[in-house]
């Protein structure tokens, strides 16, 4: 790996990724002071009790508006998340390969002896950087709030840590694949337009999976069916589903290896 | 000498296009070649396939010494290149792209500071945002990029697009120092005046095939000499400079305007024999030869 590469590509991403880190910090610090006033005069309407199946398939598992850790695996499969942690994931990860080709910059890049197995294990480190800052950012924020909001210290730091561990392990495979996705491309525009429609795919494919019984075995062919906060934060996720996580990225980097390195790059 | 560069039988094929055709050269340590052709002849992609950028369809490519296919680190590391089209990372200042690109290389950017004094890129220019530099300006580092480390061989595709004139004539400094020094360059371009000013043995590209191939002394020797002849006195029979190479003779006894091919040593005695105000022979330039060659495959092909 190209030391070299790294450092610049950080250096490229810093101020953006700051920016996302302390997007994440901010937004799951809302949801856990949020979910302080809402546990205090919870009310006792059915439908928070048993939430309707709709909105269970879209939170992507059981939600609980009863406690901080529901609260926050709720938070972790919002939206608001999932756009700024794929954000974080492919701001390296998309541009790693298809800007540098679009730009015109890999030619002054790999015209040197770096090696392309090299430039791409760079980029993908970084890329790794910048998921790993920003699901920092967003457990900063749950920490912070654990300190200072009361009813959000019945969550444990522990459980925190492993719950971010998985959704970190989720986009570190969303960023692989915008590796993947970029390793082939000599576009940016077009890499993360593909990355982007991948991942929704996947998210909305788990979400239909859940809504309707008939077509329920769809969701093993989503990431996000193996990323279950509320099974990470109560400690009883299956360390399988992480396997899983662990395996897409993996599988993605290599077959990104395999295409790079075997590529003709123009334009 | 030993090849420092050596092509053979490169083809490249896109699906259904064929960009490279069987292509062989080779450079001799210390040469300067020109590689010319239109756009689309297939310049570019035969230097991508030099250096690595792109994987040949056939046939093989040596660089002082090294099989690009197998061994293309140590290839790069003696190289500089200077691409036809290439960008610069935009929110880096001149400076930091120059560094950036000499960490990469395993050479030390030992002129950097020299050649950024001799292009005239100051220091307020270096630590500007390349994204205000002007197409001159990015294709100055572009250039430094390229000498900075002392590379053994330069390969360089159009290296003066966007330059002005008096860096232009830096630029050939450059590159006859680079010469003297022992180095080996290969020079794409269009611009064939260039072409001709810096390098010894030029190849003429069409279509991915090199349709001829010689020194550049040998190319330009071979074409038309625009000849004019001014005499004090009429000549009473013009069949007198009716020689072998002349031909478009047209004048009226004093003054003749002709073209003349070949070796001039026999025009040049007939000549003697007359009393000769003035005698002008303009060689035609490479880009005359370039296109009468061109003219030449051209009718081969479509015969």
């Amino acid at each position: 790996m190209s030391t070299t590469v790294l450092r610049h590509t950080l250096r490229q991403v810093r101020r953006p990724l700051g920016v996302l880190a302390l997007g994440a910090g901010a937004f799951f610090y809302l949801v856990l002071l949020a979910s302080s006033s809402f546990t205090e005069q919870a009310p006792n309407i059915p439908f928070f009790q048993t939430p309707p199946k709709a909105m269970t398939a879209f939170l992507g598992g059981p939600a609980d508006f009863f406690h901080a850790a529901g609260w926050l695996s709720t938070g972790m499969t919002h939206p608001v998340t999932l756009a700024l942690l794929t954000s974080s994931a492919l701001l390296v990860a998309a541009g790693s390969v298809a800007t540098e080709v679009e730009r015109g910059t890999i030619d002054l890049v790999l015209t040197r002896p770096v090696g392309r197995l090299a430039f791409l294990l760079a980029k993908a480190l970084a890329s790794i950087v910048a998921v790993t800052a920003a699901e920092a950012g967003g457990l900063a924020g749950v920490l912070i709030a654990r300190q200072t909001i009361s009813g959000v210290r019945e969550l444990s730091a522990g459980s925190a840590l492993r719950a971010f561990t998985g959704s970190w392990l989720l986009f570190v495979g969303v960023a692989m694949l915008g590796m993947l996705v970029s390793a082939r491309s000599s576009l940016r525009g077009r890499a993360i337009g593909v990355t982007v429609g991948i991942v929704v795919a996947w998210f909305f494919m788990n979400f239909i999976a859940l809504l309707i019984d008939g077509i329920s075995g769809l969701r093993y062919a989503s990431p996000f069916h193996y990323f279950q906060p509320a099974d990470l934060l109560a400690g009883k996720a299956s360390g399988g589903d992480l396997l899983v996580l662990a395996a897409v990225a993996a599988v993605a980097l290599l077959w990104a290896a395999a295409w790079f390195t075997r590529r003709d790059l123009t334009r | 000498m030993g090849a420092a560069i050596q092509v053979k039988g490169l083809v490249k094929r896109y699906r259904r296009t064929l960009a490279v055709d069987g292509v062989s050269l080779s450079v001799a340590e210390g040469e300067a070649f020109g590689y010319v052709g239109p756009n689309g002849a297939g310049k570019t992609t035969t230097i991508r396939c030099m250096l690595g950028l792109i994987r040949p369809t056939a046939g093989m490519v040596r660089i002082l010494g090294h099989d690009v296919a197998t061994d293309l680190g140590a290839v790069l590391a003696e190289v500089g290149h200077l691409p036809g089209e290439f960008g610069l990372w935009p929110q880096m200042t001149g400076g930091e792209c120059l560094d950036y690109l000499g960490a990469l290389q395993r050479r030390p950017p030992v002129r950097q500071r020299e050649l950024c004094d001799r292009l005239e890129l100051s220091h307020a220019d270096l630590r500007r945002q390349v994204r205000l530099y002007s197409r001159g300006m990015k294709q100055k580092i572009g250039i430094i990029q390229a000498f900075q480390h002392e590379p053994r061989a330069l390969v360089l595709d159009e290296p003066t697009e966007g330059l002005d004139p008096v860096m232009k004539e830096r630029f050939v400094g450059l590159l006859a120092e680079h010469r003297k020094a022992g180095g080996t360059i290969f020079l794409s371009s269009h611009i064939l005046s260039e072409v001709e000013e810096t390098t010894e043995r030029v190849a003429v590209l069409k279509a991915g095939r090199v349709v001829r191939i010689g020194a550049t002394a040998d190319l330009t020797g071979e074409r038309v000499r625009h000849c004019t002849l001014v005499l004090k006195q009429p000549l009473a029979d013009a069949a007198v400079l009716d020689l072998e190479g002349v031909s478009g003779l047209a004048g009226d006894g004093l003054a003749y305007r002709f073209e003349f091919r070949g070796d001039m040593e026999p025009l040049l005695r007939r000549l003697g024999g007359l009393a000769v105000q003035e005698f002008l022979a303009e060689p035609e330039h490479l880009a005359e030869t370039f296109f009468e060659i061109y003219g030449q495959a051209e009718q081969e092909r479509t015969r």
